[in-house]
């Protein structure tokens, strides 16, 4: 029996070849571009009407721009306006890509950790340059916690120094990591299913059942997670603490 | 496990640049400031629905409390004229009786005197008629012929004692 790891390789489709370095289209490409055709097509579908009193799709495409809106709203505060086309992006992006990776025989591709950490370190260096374009050097003070006592900064500053840096760390492990165990959770007990025959197989089927329902939602908690942390970390390169 | 082969990142991270830069531009210049506007649309004509309910709901509320005026005015002006009208019966029923009993008074005033005239009428002509009839029998009793005057002034004095 294939192992449950087997789902997650990447299977070149059309070989390219650019400057010497391998960018051949994969089964991992092919998600990607179907996850830009159906999240922007979606959305761009649901907002092409702009009815008064919008339909189905528009109401989707609503109840989507309102979510992240609020959230923005809600973390970062009216001065996040201007970072929301790239939160809802960034926000598309995921949910497409971690539902399309739903459908059996499809290929996650939130669950290659180089994917998940070049989106957290773009964000990490993109709020990094927003917190010195904003505070210049003062946007050092953000690693001595408010409050501390002078004596406690040969301490504390090193912890934040080191929390800070971890950001893209934690952030990219945090979706790769759901999405890696979850499927690999999925194939395991997919496997169990057949390996117990027709006798006792319903069971881990049921489990299954269960299982991708969890799934799903952790599918679309993760793509939440990931923009709310992006909003908290733009919250704090503007304000610093 | 494949996700640490580095042979294929550059793929990955090449791919992902680009469905991502054209998932941002996609939803970025295309779909979201439509979503935007129609959101905005939306709330103005809202908003405007609103206003325009408030505004006739306060024009509703004035006119009720003109109706309501007017009516208080109406039936004020209502009972007055019930008032007058009434007033009017009474000083006319008055007047009228008043009129009825002097109209009265005046008939038995004339009532009583022609009464008196007759009355006198009578006795008058009863005295000649008693003055004959003791003359004549002061004639038969005393077999004289008393004299006129005499008989006149006695009959006269008893019928005065009787009126």
């Amino acid at each position: 029996m294939a192992s449950p790891l087997e789902q997650f390789e990447i299977k070149t489709i059309i070989p390219i070849e650019i400057g010497g370095i391998d960018v051949s289209f994969t089964n991992s490409s092919l998600m990607m571009a179907l996850t830009v055709v159906i999240g922007g097509g979606l959305v761009a579908l649901a907002a092409s009407r702009g009815a008064m009193v919008p339909g189905r799709l528009q109401t989707i495409g609503e109840i989507l721009y309102e979510f992240i809106a609020g959230l923005i709203r809600e973390t970062i505060g009216p001065d996040g306006r201007k970072y929301f086309p790239i939160i809802f992006t960034l926000f598309m992006f995921i949910l497409v890509g971690n539902m399309l990776g739903m459908i059996p025989y499809s290929f996650t591709f939130t669950s290659h950790i180089i994917v998940t950490f070049v989106m957290a370190f773009v964000v990490f260096i993109g709020c990094t340059i927003l917190g010195f374009s904003r505070h210049g050097l003062h946007f050092f003070s953000f690693f001595i916690p408010p409050g501390a006592p002078v004596w406690m900064w040969p301490l504390l500053i090193p912890i934040e120094v080191i929390s800070y840096l971890s950001r893209p760390i934690s952030l990219s492990v945090r979706l790769f990591a759901n999405m890696l165990a979850g499927h690999t959770m999925l194939k395991v007990i997919a496997g169990f299913v057949f390996a117990l025959g027709l006798l006792a197989g319903w069971l881990p089927l049921l489990l299954i059942t269960a299982l991708t329902g969890l799934e799903i939602l952790i599918a679309f908690l993760q793509a939440y997670v990931f923009a709310i942390l992006t909003c908290l970390y733009i919250k704090d390169a503007l304000e610093l603490h | 496990m494949p996700q640490l082969d580095p042979a294929t990142f550059a793929s990955q991270v090449f791919w992902l640049v680009v469905s991502f830069v054209v998932l941002t531009l996609i939803l970025w210049r295309v779909a979201l400031p439509r979503i935007s506007s129609t959101l905005e649309n939306r709330q103005q004509r809202i908003d405007s629905d609103i206003t325009r309910a408030e505004e006739i709901a306060t024009e509703a509320e004035g006119v009720l409390s003109a109706y309501e005026e007017e009516l208080t005015k109406a039936r004020f002006s209502a009972q007055e004229e019930l008032h007058k009208a009434a007033e009017e019966a009474i000083a006319e029923t008055e007047t009228r009786n008043n009129a009825l009993t002097e109209k009265l008074a005046t008939n038995s005033d004339t009532a009583h005197q022609r009464i008196d005239g007759a009355r006198k009428d009578a006795i008058a002509n009863v005295s000649g008629m008693v003055e004959d009839i003791a003359r004549q029998a002061v004639e038969r009793l005393v077999e004289t012929t008393p004299d006129s005057s005499a008989v006149a002034s006695a009959v006269n004095a008893a019928l005065g004692e009787r009126t």
